[in-house]
């Protein structure tokens, strides 16, 4: 509070928005809005920033601080997309718990969860698998316990 | 539903940078009655955007030590947005956080956004299950897109770009009426002036002789490089976008500055395989421009390389911006095999990269 003034943080953001296709249309706007953050110039920062990669989405984490101003960081895709390459999908199921669109073997699951643990501190790597799991059911894909079976 | 998107359960105070209502923010920007006018009955244009967008759910009162993994379980499990505030209770002192050395407030507000036909419900019990959390209660509403594009139009100020040169919102004055005022209306295409991409491009075709010619500006956003063109004395512009929102804005913002004759605007495809868009536009219109200018970002520069080059006329001058200063490199190689004396120049860590076609 004296001396080294630190910015005092007021709210954090997570957001998954395509490389380079950030606009300020949801999710971005609202959730920026919120923080009464300047819209446009996220999205053009961020759109050249992520000028590399192509189509991919990505997770980011902003913080906001009292001063309006604010930091963000890119994390990786998010766990749909990982499953979607994983077995080779284009899209998750249309009617999801009818419809079975692939598998995917527990054993990759668990690889996928190492690569994604780091983008989500505090939880186990159980609890990711776990969140893995319901994100495969959700979208029409069946977990099985080996690779040979999937 | 309730129309709010920071809605507080009646129990406690969400402390948060709220958006201003737009009329609080234009009073302090000190706009006549008349402007206020032009503002609302632009509003009023913007009417489809009052339909919901998405779903909130309102967490409250989550300890610190979970809002965290709740917020990032939400967005692995289909969360568009997690925003995650203080949340204190009327009359309790504030909580104190500093940066993201320290943890998180004791008590917070988590906002998620969903799309509108999301199932909620079954995320958050399925959250409820990963995370082994006793119980989880939210509250749960429909979202409208005006509050956003209110806030971004009430960030609409007048902008100084360089010495007797101004953007100016349709419902401010110009400080200067003497000066060369682009007027700008309401809208959320990119180009509002404010970035300094928009200001480096403008500066430099402030710094051209533009009499008597042929413009195309490719990513026109709002139309602002175009119209600033044709105010300069350029006689004609071709403008293209592959946002139908930015074609209607820089239409509008033609017809502020009584530009509606000289500037065309069609829309495009976001790549090079997609149709030239000067097909849309009559035959007999020019395909060379004397000056091909592109605000956009390294890769569509970088794909669209031959169609700007073949828009460009032999002798033409090129502007290319919406690039990071690492990035100018790229660009320049890209398009040196056609043009030369390149300039390179920069404003904090944006850069314009100019040239001129090889004869």
């Amino acid at each position: 509070m004296s001396q080294a003034a630190k910015r005092k943080a007021v709210a954090s953001i997570r957001l998954l928005i395509n490389a380079g296709a950030a606009k300020p249309a949801p999710p971005v706007g609202p959730a920026l809005g919120q923080a009464g953050l300047n819209i446009m110039a996220f999205c053009k920062e961020f759109n050249a920033k992520t000028a590399d990669f192509k189509d991919v989405p990505l997770r980011v984490l902003i913080k906001v601080y009292e001063d309006k101003s604010y930091d963000w960081t890119l994390k990786g895709p998010p766990s749909s997309w990982y499953i979607k390459q994983a077995t080779g999908l284009a899209r998750g199921a249309d009617r999801t718990g009818h419809e079975t669109v692939g598998t995917i073997s527990l054993k990759h699951l668990y690889e996928i969860a190492k690569v994604k643990a780091p983008d989500m501190p505090g939880m186990s790597l159980r609890g990711v698998v776990k969140c893995l799991m319901s994100q495969c059911q959700s979208m029409g894909v069946r977990v099985v316990e080996r690779p040979e079976d999937a | 539903m309730s129309s709010s998107s920071s809605s507080s359960s009646s129990s406690s105070e969400a402390v948060t940078r709220t958006v201003l209502g737009w009329s609080a923010a234009m009073m302090q920007s000190g706009v006549s009655p008349a402007g206020m006018h032009a503002f609302s009955a632009a509003s009023a244009a913007a009417a489809e955007a009052s339909l919901p967008s998405s779903l909130c759910a309102t967490f409250s009162a989550v300890s610190g030590d979970i809002a965290e993994q709740l917020s990032d379980c939400l967005l692995g499990l289909g969360a568009q947005s997690v925003v995650v505030q203080e949340a204190r209770a009327e009359g309790q002192p504030e909580q104190e956080k500093f940066g993201a050395e320290a943890g998180l407030w004791d008590s917070c507000q988590v906002l998620a956004h969903f799309p509108l036909e999301h199932n909620v419900d079954e995320t958050v019990a399925a959250v409820q299950d990963i995370l082994e959390l006793p119980g989880l209660s939210f509250e749960l509403e429909e979202v409208v897109d005006q509050e956003w594009v209110e806030q971004i139009k009430a960030s609409y100020v007048p902008v100084q770009i360089a010495e007797g040169l101004y953007i100016v919102p349709e419902w401010s004055e110009p400080a200067d009426p003497a000066a060369l005022n682009i007027r700008l209306t309401p809208g959320v295409a990119f180009g509002t002036g404010e970035h300094p991409t928009t200001k480096l491009c403008l500066r430099y075709l402030a710094g051209q002789d533009l009499q008597g010619c042929s413009v195309c500006d490719y990513g026109t956003g709002s139309g602002v490089l175009a119209i600033a063109a044709l105010l300069m004395g350029a006689s004609s512009a071709v403008g293209t976008d592959t946002d139908p929102l930015a074609v209607r804005a820089a239409e509008a913002n033609a017809g502020l500055n009584g530009m509606q004759g000289r500037f065309s605007v069609v829309g495009c495809g976001a790549n090079l395989d997609d149709a030239d868009p000067l097909l849309q536009l009559e035959p007999s219109t020019p395909r060379l421009f004397d000056v091909v200018v592109a605000n956009i970002l390294r890769g569509p520069l970088l794909e669209l390389q031959p169609r700007l080059t073949a828009y460009c006329r032999p002798g033409g001058r090129l502007a290319l911006s919406g690039i990071l200063a690492e990035q100018a490199p790229d660009v320049v190689a890209a398009y040196s095999p056609y043009f030369e004396d390149f300039q390179v120049s920069t404003e904090g860590s944006w850069a314009l990269v100019t040239a001129r076609r090889k004869q």
